[in-house]
């Protein structure tokens, strides 16, 4: 865990100062199938022939439905999150590191709440979790180090479309508004996040056997893979009215345009490990 | 034929060769799925079955090995 330093103690002051209750969020009567919920560019299909195919309306419903998997997927994996944070708190003393995880556990609570209202005032539900985790052994320091590193990507991921979509006037306002709430705190917990995982990458990856380095590089590139799949969810695609969703997902998932934008999106978190040797060096082994 | 088609997905994960793979070999506990893996797993049985698998029924032990999840999953 890091000490008290300036920049920890800047970002509880900045917490603080914005844990006012939410009072410009205005839950319009009706949303739904027919109204763009999500840009267009960061549909699933988008830059394929499937997304070609589809017609405004069905766009517009699809990206309902997907704007409904982004939130849910944001709700679990704050979710996890939390459930990860809290055990976290207060180790030994009073110290500055748990305090500004108070502030985070905080920040999160209040970002499934605004993504659960989204879900159930406007679709009835919140798309299923389907994450597992097996138990395993871990080398020293592996375990924390890959909590965090686990949940930088994810979060990274999500704050680039947080960012696109806060600023498209073709949404409505309410989700404009969740997406720059979302990105406004989460401003703060990956600046937290990228110094976290690289201070707990100097402190433990030294003492660990070669190849429980590798099997940490294996794991994130792996959990970055499972991150964007679940970009893909058949019961969005089913809720769209896509025929054969499952096969849709595999379709998408194969295409070179999706992996390009993967690849795009997923650039600066990728560069950033590899300054850091995190991950190896593009082309090393 | 179902259940071929689960034991070729489980050996096209690469982690086990088809003459190493029984009905009752411990897919998790001998790692030859990770827990990334579980979720493409199970997309791959609802795709099978045709319809989505109630998350109540996800529970520790439930994908232990192909005898266990064609009996929990595939009503096989």
């Amino acid at each position: 865990m890091t000490q008290a330093t300036p920049w920890l103690e800047r970002l509880c002051r900045i917490s603080a100062a914005q844990s006012v209750p939410d009072r410009a969020c205005a839950w319009p009567q009706h949303l739904g199938p027919d109204d763009w919920c999500m840009s267009p560019e960061l549909l699933s299909p988008y830059g394929t022939a499937m997304y070609e195919a589809l017609d405004e309306r069905q766009r517009r419903r699809l990206g309902f439905f997907e704007a409904v998997n982004f939130f849910s997927l944001n709700i679990w994996g704050e979710r996890q999150l939390i459930a990860g944070i809290a055990p976290r708190l207060y180790p030994q003393d009073c110290d500055a590191t748990s305090r500004y995880l108070q502030h985070f556990l905080a920040e999160e609570n209040r970002h499934m709440a605004l993504f659960a209202e989204f879900c159930g005032r406007y679709a009835g539900k919140v798309y299923r979790q389907k994450t597992w985790r097996v138990p395993r052994a871990h080398a020293e320091g592996e375990e924390e180090f890959l909590f965090f590193a686990r949940v930088l990507l994810f979060e990274e991921i999500v704050d680039r479309y947080n960012v696109a979509m806060s600023g498209d006037s073709r949404l409505p306002p309410i989700v404009r508004h969740i997406h720059r709430t979302h990105h406004g705190d989460e401003s703060r917990h990956l600046a937290f996040g990228r110094r976290t995982v690289v201070e707990l990458f100097e402190r433990h990856a030294a003492r660990w056997a070669p190849e429980a380095l590798a099997r940490v590089r294996q794991e994130l590139e792996a959990f970055l893979a499972a991150s964007w799949r679940e970009y893909y969810n058949p019961e969005a695609y089913a809720d769209a009215g896509l025929p054969d969703p499952y096969g849709c997902r595999l379709r998408l998932l194969a295409d070179d345009a999706r992996q390009r934008h993967h690849a795009a999106f997923s650039a600066d978190s990728v560069a950033y490990l590899r300054r850091h040797g995190i991950l190896a060096a593009e082309g090393a082994q | 034929m179902i259940r071929q088609q689960l034991r070729d997905w489980i050996v096209a994960q690469g982690r086990v060769a088809r003459g190493d793979l029984e009905d009752d070999t411990p897919l998790l506990e001998d790692r030859l799925i990770t827990s990334l893996q579980v979720v493409e797993l199970i997309l791959f049985l609802e795709a099978l079955r045709g319809r989505p698998i109630d998350a109540t029924r996800l529970v520790p032990g439930c994908f232990r090995d192909i005898d266990t999840i064609a009996r929990n999953f595939l009503e096989l």
